[in-house]
């Protein structure tokens, strides 16, 4: 590997990526096909059409906020692409992406599901506990196999050809 | 943004046909159904509204600050590396000081 080359560009372009991509998971599978909660279903919970469409309306709003992070990605990555001293890495990217997901899957666990407690991951379970701990357990996974996979592409990457 | 422009002035019908968007951000902020429109505008653009706007949006500050840091890893972990290189050598210094006075003594 060339130790000149920078893994800043592609690395924050595949976080970033990974947090909006990680989000549009949670929105798509859980707020939309399973239904298991919605943005705010703990503190607005949905018992009939009206709070339905309130929570709604709270998804797009959360929906909207991934998308800029995503397209925030997609820039980045077209940056990082036009840059000679940046390594230019699948495996970097793909756990970067990965260690984003994670990333997201974390911060909004403790934030959403732990300390503000807006909504939780099964809201309508007995007890909601043990599915926040492996939302929260999930995302370490990722940050740590994410956090692999950029460690072995920086060490076979190689700089880009002409 | 040049391309964009360009691409617009090429074909005035793209104009056209974003423009017909527009009606849609001066309009009702909910369009939900006719019997529940009122109550959903009423409760999520009421006094809660920057509160829990505030509150959904705090993890994803979090996340592009700590996304946004990750620009400057190199620099980061060049001045950490940096600066444990320099404990470690005044670490070193420091026992050969000693160890020269020892002898001293």
């Amino acid at each position: 590997m060339n130790n000149n080359l920078k893994r800043g560009p592609l690395l924050s372009a595949g976080l970033f990526l990974g947090m909006g991509l990680g989000g549009f998971f949670d929105g798509i599978l859980f707020h939309q096909i399973l239904q298991t909660h919605n943005m705010l279903s703990a503190s607005i919970p949905v018992v009939d059409l009206v709070s339905a469409k309130i929570n709604m309306t709270w998804d797009g709003y959360f929906h909207a906020g991934v998308w800029v992070l995503s397209l925030i990605g997609v820039c980045l990555l077209f940056r990082a692409g036009g840059r000679q001293d940046a390594i230019w890495s699948g495996k970097v990217l793909v756990g970067a992406m990965l260690g984003g997901w994670g990333l997201f899957n974390l911060v909004e666990g403790v934030i959403d599901h732990q300390i503000l407690g807006i909504h939780h991951v099964m809201e309508y379970a007995v007890d909601k506990l043990p599915y926040d701990i492996a939302f929260l357990i999930s995302g370490v996974i990722f940050m740590l196999l994410g956090w692999l996979l950029v460690r072995a592409g920086s060490q076979s990457a190689n700089s880009r050809k002409p | 943004m040049t391309n964009c422009l360009s691409a617009i002035t090429a074909n005035p019908g793209s104009l056209a046909r974003a423009a017909l968007l527009l009606p849609a951000f001066s309009s009702s902020p909910a369009w939900a159904c006719f019997d529940c429109r009122k109550a959903v505008e009423t409760q999520v653009y009421g006094p809660d509204f920057t509160l829990n706007l505030l509150a959904l949006l705090l993890p994803l500050g979090i996340l592009a600050m700590l996304g946004a840091a990750a620009c400057y890893w190199d620099t980061l972990v060049g001045k950490f590396r940096k600066h444990n290189l320099n404990k470690n050598q005044s670490t070193n210094q420091n026992k050969a000081q000693n160890k020269d006075q020892q002898d001293e003594q």
